[in-house]
């Protein structure tokens, strides 16, 4: 199964899929932490380099960071196998400035090696489960619309063949799952909201809401209306006003999906691990 | 603040995605107009009702007065239509015509690499050039680290290279097909080997890409030297807008080395979002409270939020020492609700005023 997690910038996507991550290798899964991109955000919080290949965090959980180069080097591999011209393929300049300037051929690249298990294509991918750690909500809709649009543009030959292929797992249910990641505050739950909706106009699937850092605490309301006038207990009682009415706008959706808590853990690995305990264990 | 903004004639607020950018841009241009100077905020992607509230939201792509501001004007970058804007500019119809029915093109301009950067900096370009303004403050287009925007234009520029161009487009090349053009028996390894792995029609369309396109070649490096100047200049100063939690501060340092790498000025580093009023100091409670079991409830609560707070504080102490000495560096506090409206704005705007000269302190 291939997980997406994304949202907007900032409301903790890399927490929510690393504890997604870690929930599955607990539950006995081989579970695969993905990062996208040139620089790792995960190497200073399990305190080790991640490249190309996996690295082991524990037992069932391992990560690698996939970017699009690599990507495209190794599928290039695997059609021609003959080593000594896809090395030629990459030193040669034009190449190079070719594959850093064509539109959407990294994307491809980097969606390509994602769903290569379910497609049968490349060397095989040895998880029961791959957590991808997205862009933000505008890079995520490229990264989908790259092979969306060049199968559309291109009727014929592998590029397009490729690409449809890649759409089709990504539209299946059974190889692919979407998540969407909001906090209790109007621009990250507009936005996410915007996401969803989107994913099932242009993936055809339903997207599973998880609604972070909610306020858990300890007084209702009703209890706080006597402290009233006090700093603490008012900046309590407006954030639990709004949380609850954000929460009725996601409702309103639809949408499965759960709520995760603030956690006051001092650093991200606890977070991590507590924000894993709490998965699916509260829905919206 | 006031002299910063005075003292300069751009100001480009860059960050990493969710620490508030497009707010803080749209308040610093505030206080500028208020200061006296003329001044044009560009904004990427606003939130609607920000956008309502600067005017925009009706008007993409068009500089627009914002109502009740004097001196303030704002655009919003449409970043599409921008480049196709920019397209019919800088080429003959027919060229332009034959681009934008490229099926690639079509598909994938909007995603094209570096082109929400490219648009911007353009728009950057145009409004420090025309002497309509004192200052020109420009948000930076949402990107995983801030660093992407200083490369990103570079990345677009990628496509222009003589090397690809003159591979794959065949301008004056009379019937020579791209493939029989190749010279030596690797080049054409290569190629054959991208026809098989793509598919002649990728190709077909791809060459027509590059062929509309190289007619773009010299205007796009003209606006890259430009740009280049413009982002150099010791009138434009970067300012870096980030979060409080540990990933957000290590990129900003990170992203301190690129700007000095890249020889670009930061003025300044505002911490957004820092802590919300009540953690401020110390809390006061009343007597009467002491024997309610509820108070005790919240007052542990309270203690657990506090220490909370209390590590942030320290990461963010270890983050400042880090930091150029001479850098100003400002906490602004969490509003609890959205910040929407110009009164909203004009609050953030009094902090700035107030604050920014004790930054360090």
């Amino acid at each position: 199964m291939i997980h997406f997690v994304s949202g907007k910038g900032g409301v903790g996507k890399s927490a929510v899929a690393a504890a997604l991550a870690w929930r599955l290798a607990n539950e006995g899964r081989r579970t695969l932490l993905v990062e996208l991109g040139e620089r790792s955000y995960f190497r200073h919080i399990f305190q080790t380099e991640v490249g190309y290949h996996p690295v082991s965090i524990t037992s069932h959980l391992s990560l690698v960071r996939w970017e699009g180069e690599a990507c495209l080097r190794e599928y290039i591999q695997h059609f021609i196998r003959i080593e000594k011209v896809v090395k030629l393929f990459f030193d040669n300049r034009i190449m190079r400035a070719l594959v850093q300037a064509a539109p959407a051929l990294k994307e491809l690249a980097l969606l390509g090696k994602i769903t290569s298990g379910p497609r049968r294509i490349g060397p095989p991918i040895p998880y029961d489960d791959l957590v991808i750690d997205s862009y933000a909500t505008g890079h995520f809709r490229a990264l989908w619309r790259a092979p969306i649009g060049l199968g559309e543009a291109i009727p014929m030959g592998p590029m397009g063949e490729q690409s449809r292929s890649i759409v089709r797992v990504m539209h299946d249910p059974k190889f692919t799952r979407f998540y969407v990641v909001m906090l209790p505050e109007d621009l990250p739950v507009t936005e996410g909201l915007e996401l969803a909706k989107d994913i099932e106009t242009e993936l055809e699937q339903r997207p599973q809401l998880v609604l972070n850092r909610w306020l858990d605490c300890p007084l209702t309301p009703a209890e706080l209306k006597k402290f009233a006038g006090h700093n603490f207990a008012d900046y309590l009682t407006l954030q639990l006003g709004q949380q609850s009415e954000l929460l009725a706008r996601i409702q309103q959706r639809g949408l499965k999906g759960q709520i995760l808590p603030w956690l006051f853990a001092p650093n991200l690995p606890d977070q991590i691990r507590q924000l894993s305990t709490h998965w699916e264990k509260q829905s919206l | 603040m006031i002299e910063l903004l005075k003292s300069h004639k751009v100001i480009i607020c860059v960050g990493s995605g969710g620490v508030g950018k497009t707010t803080l841009s749209a308040s610093i241009a505030l206080l500028a107009a208020d200061s006296g100077l003329r001044t044009l905020v560009l904004t990427i992607d606003p939130a609607q009702r920000l956008a309502q509230s600067l005017g925009i939201r009706a008007h993409p792509g068009q500089i627009v007065q914002v109502p009740g501001v004097e001196r303030l004007s704002a655009l919003m970058i449409d970043a599409r239509r921008e480049f196709d804007e920019f397209v019919l500019g800088s080429v003959d119809s027919g060229i332009a015509k034959g681009l934008f029915k490229n099926r690639l093109y079509q598909q994938l301009v909007s995603n094209l690499n570096g082109n929400q950067e490219f648009t911007s900096l353009l728009r950057l370009l145009n409004a420090a050039r025309s002497g309509d303004y004192d200052l020109v403050v420009l948000d930076t287009p949402p990107a995983q680290n801030a660093v992407d925007f200083l490369r990103a234009s570079d990345r677009l520029y990628a496509l222009f290279q003589d090397s690809v161009i003159g591979w794959f487009a065949n301008r004056g090349g009379g019937d020579q097909g791209f493939i029989r053009r190749t010279l030596n028996r690797g080049t054409r390894m290569v190629t054959s080997a991208l026809e098989a792995l793509t598919g002649s029609v990728f190709i077909v369309e791809l060459k027509d890409f590059f062929d509309h396109l190289s007619h773009l070649q010299s205007k796009v490096g003209d606006v890259s030297r430009a740009v280049g100047e413009v982002l150099h200049s010791p009138d434009t100063g970067f300012l870096l807008v980030t979060g409080y939690d540990s990933s957000k501060l290590r990129e900003a340092l990170e992203f301190q080395q690129d700007l000095k790498a890249e020889d670009l000025h930061l003025s300044g580093v505002i911490l957004n979002r820092w802590f919300p009023e009540w953690a401020q100091g110390e809390s006061d409670w009343p007597a009467r409270w002491e024997k309610d079991p509820d108070f005790l409830r919240l007052k542990s609560f309270h203690a657990e939020f506090t220490q909370y707070f209390q590590h942030r504080r320290e990461g963010f102490e270890r983050f400042e020492q880090q930091l150029a000495k001479q850098l100003p560096v400002m906490k602004l506090m969490e509003f609890q609700q959205s910040v929407q409206g110009l009164e909203d704005l004009r609050r953030i705007t009094e902090l700035l005023r107030e604050k920014w000269g004790d930054a360090r302190a």
